[in-house]
């Protein structure tokens, strides 16, 4: 008996019983949303989407005054008069009580307090963005974020509306559980396995629901305007000078070329919420809605809304799929392979071994027992590099470890089993500082 | 001590209360008033009317606790009840990592109601008091929706999860325009002064900058003149450079076209038959300037400005 096999139409592979039992929607459904993967696909999107939002907070900062101090656009009478902190009129109901907005700042017109709070913000984007104590990290990112776009509603794009969906999505979701600091303490300490436990992926459905609503909806509003069905609509954001960016041919400013842009938009944005999730188009649609994207960003001025949307297209891969992907690079990459000969006697295994080796997804840094009293590394073409820069410059996922790197990797190295551990006497020892190498 | 066994118990318990609570919060005040206002015979119309606002302003405080202690014994006991199944995992060995049922509610709850919020409003020509047309397909959805998106507000503005994806839609926008001011100082001079326009910055720092743009989508329409005193005294803050002549006055003005439509597809496509390969476009029209701050309307006089209140421009400013 296998496994069964992934169902190629989508991601939710066939159980026995829908096999069994005929086609049952709402169990394929619940399948699809609360089935277990890989939490690789939303460590890493925790990544690029914490990283995101620290740019983007770096490039407020530098017009905080303007934004966010009462000296500024938008003091606290103004923000308040726009969206007020409490959602009295909530609809049809008549509220037992306010119901309030979540906003730290609400009521904060000290604007030394403010900036301070906005300090801690980017570094808890810092904090996330490297998965150190990520469940709060996330947290304080995702509350902070809130508070300062509940702060200033008024200058708000689509980019940072979806920024912050998605920051909200990863806070309560999982996503700590691979790429993250975290889980290199956990696995070093032997408290987890090498290979991440799956977990129920409904953040990561979350976030590609979300996606797909967002090009749906984006698609269903364009088509009830005029510019968008006679094919002109691009026509008229070409004209806004005051979102010019980069220089186009000005052919690409008139028909057909508008109308295919006009049209073009329409078709990936559908496509971007129904045939993505149809395994064998997927790559083929990401690919488009990418081009989409990246003539947005080439040609208008709206910052970051391209690199927040698309990096959302991560969650479209399963995390095995990324995590064979990597190694697939790592293999293509051979002008970066290193092999690690550590000195005679020494290894690296155990807990600390296979947490040093989690943080090349590559796969391009060998680590062997060398019969030398140093520690040596060398390339495919057996040229000698410094071992302990060389390992850490093509282990991404140690980036951040730079300043203790050279103690892990000396840390990690353990005495090799010889034939008396065999027999059951001795133990395994871990040696602190032999050789350091060159 | 608590049985670490029973955690799922106290959380579903947590869960009932919270959502007892929520019930509350939404229908209280409405079953108050049915509970609370007596049906009195009209000759006793008055007393029964004050009797009723009384026991009404009573029961309202009552609902106002009874909903607050509901919600908070909804968090704690949903709180111990994870703390205890921590504590039960970490006896056992044995972990849960499936989806639990309130995570399932809750991520289906939200499906449904995003989807909802961000439908398209239905078009214009069928709502309103005297529809000018039938609705027709989907219409219809997109008019259910539109009655009950309201509901969804005290979900989604509270926490954060509102959107709408309305990007460019339904038609992008046809105005193009910039703001400039005139500052006016003591000592009598004055001088223009340019809101940062993307067009004429550099290709770096207009990406830094472009919150400007998106602000003045707002401070530049009529829809937002409450904006505007608060626009003039930023102004003339970012133009209080001398202690000794501060700004006494400023003037907002909007330079701006309105884009000329262009040959559509299906032109394009009739055209084409006749060996035009290349569709042209007309020319733009130059910018119109109209001082919108103070209007001209209620302030004719060409010099008219809004008057800075100094002693805030003080207090403000870096003096």
């Amino acid at each position: 008996m296998g496994k069964p096999k992934p169902d190629r139409r989508g991601a939710a592979p066939s159980s026995p019983d829908m096999q069994t039992q005929g086609f049952n929607l709402f169990r394929y459904l619940d399948n699809w949303f609360f089935g277990k993967g890989s939490p690789t696909t939303l460590g890493l999107f925790r990544i690029v989407i914490c990283a995101l939002a620290f740019i983007n907070l770096a490039m407020i900062a530098v017009d905080f005054d303007a934004w966010y101090s009462e000296r500024g656009y938008v003091p606290l009478e103004i923000s308040r008069r726009f969206a007020p902190d409490f959602a009295y009129g909530a609809g049809p109901f008549e509220l037992a009580f306010p119901i309030p907005r979540i906003n730290l700042l609400a009521g904060q017109t000290n604007d030394t307090v403010i900036a301070f709070f906005y300090g801690l913000t980017m570094l808890a984007a810092l904090l996330a963005m490297v998965g150190l104590w990520t469940r709060i990290s996330t947290i304080a990112l995702a509350l902070g974020m809130l508070s300062l776009q509940h702060r200033n509603l008024l200058i708000l794009h689509g980019g940072d509306t979806a920024l912050r969906e998605f920051l909200l999505l990863i806070a309560i979701a999982p996503s700590g559980a691979a790429c993250s600091l975290d889980r290199f303490i956990a696995v070093w300490r032997g408290r987890a396995p090498p290979i991440p436990e799956p977990v129920s992926l409904w953040g990561q459905r979350l976030i590609q629901f979300q996606i797909a609503l967002l090009y749906f909806t984006a698609v269903w509003w364009k088509w009830q305007g005029t510019h968008w069905r006679d094919g002109t609509a691009t026509y008229y954001i070409h004209q806004l000078r005051e979102f010019d960016r980069f220089w186009v041919p000005s052919f690409m400013d008139r028909q057909p070329f508008v109308a295919l842009e006009t049209y073009g938009t329409l078709f990936t944005e559908l496509a971007m919420a129904t045939l993505v999730f149809y395994r064998p188009f997927r790559k083929w649609i990401l690919l488009a809605g990418l081009a989409m994207h990246g003539y947005i960003e080439y040609r208008f001025n709206i910052p970051l809304f391209a690199f927040v949307t698309t990096s959302a297209y991560l969650c479209f891969y399963d995390g095995g799929e990324i995590a064979a992907w990597a190694q697939r690079l790592g293999q293509r990459l051979r002008r970066v392979q290193l092999r690690v000969l550590l000195p005679a006697g020494l290894r690296l295994a155990g807990p600390k071994g296979s947490a040093i080796r989690n943080l090349d997804p590559l796969g391009v840094v060998r680590y062997e027992e060398g019969t030398g009293e140093r520690w040596e590394a060398y390339t495919p073409t057996g040229r000698r590099r410094e071992p302990f820069s060389n390992a850490w410059q093509r282990s991404i996922g140690a980036l951040p470890l730079a300043l203790i790197w050279n103690r892990l990797l000396l840390r990690a190295a353990e005495q090799a089993p010889t034939e008396s551990d065999h027999s059951g006497r001795g133990e395994t020892k871990t040696i602190a500082a032999k050789g350091k190498g060159t | 001590m608590l049985n670490a066994q029973l955690y799922n118990r106290y959380k579903w318990s947590g869960y009932l209360f919270f959502i007892a609570g929520l019930l509350l919060l939404l229908f209280g005040r409405a079953l108050v008033k049915a509970l609370v206002l007596p049906t009195s015979p009209p000759q006793q119309a008055a007393q029964a009317f004050l009797d009723g606002q009384r026991a009404l302003s009573t029961g309202n405080q009552m609902l106002l606790v009874v909903t607050a202690v509901a919600l908070a014994a909804g968090i704690c006991l949903f709180g111990i009840g994870s703390l205890l199944q921590k504590r039960h995992e970490g006896a056992t060995g044995i972990r849960e990592t499936d989806a639990s049922p309130f995570v399932k509610i809750w991520v289906w709850t939200h499906i449904i109601i995003i989807s909802i919020k961000c439908l398209p409003s239905a078009p214009s020509d069928i709502t309103g008091a005297i529809p000018k047309r039938r609705p027709f397909g989907t219409e219809y959805v997109l008019l259910a929706a539109d009655s009950i998106k309201p509901t969804f507000d005290f979900y989604l503005w509270p926490t954060g999860f509102w959107q709408g994806w309305e990007m460019f839609a339904p038609n992008p926008s046809d105005w193009e325009g910039y703001a400039t001011a005139v500052v006016f100082f003591k000592d009598g001079s004055r001088k223009e002064y340019t809101y940062p326009r993307m067009y004429t910055l550099g290709l770096g720092i207009r990406y830094l900058k472009e919150r400007y743009r998106k602000f003045l989508e707002r401070a530049g329409n009529d829809q937002f003149r409450w904006l505007w005193p608060r626009f003039a005294m930023r102004v003339a803050i970012e133009n209080y450079t001398d202690r000794d002549n501060p700004p006494v006055g400023v003037q907002l003005w909007r330079h701006a076209y309105t884009v000329p439509p262009t040959l559509t597809f299906p032109a394009y496509l009739s055209g084409l038959r006749k060996g035009r390969l290349i569709g042209s476009n007309p020319k733009m029209p130059p910018y119109m300037d109209e001082r919108y701050f103070p209007d001209r309307t209620s302030f004719p006089e060409p010099n008219a400005s809004w008057p800075i209140d100094q002693q805030k421009l003080r207090e403000l400013s870096a003096f």
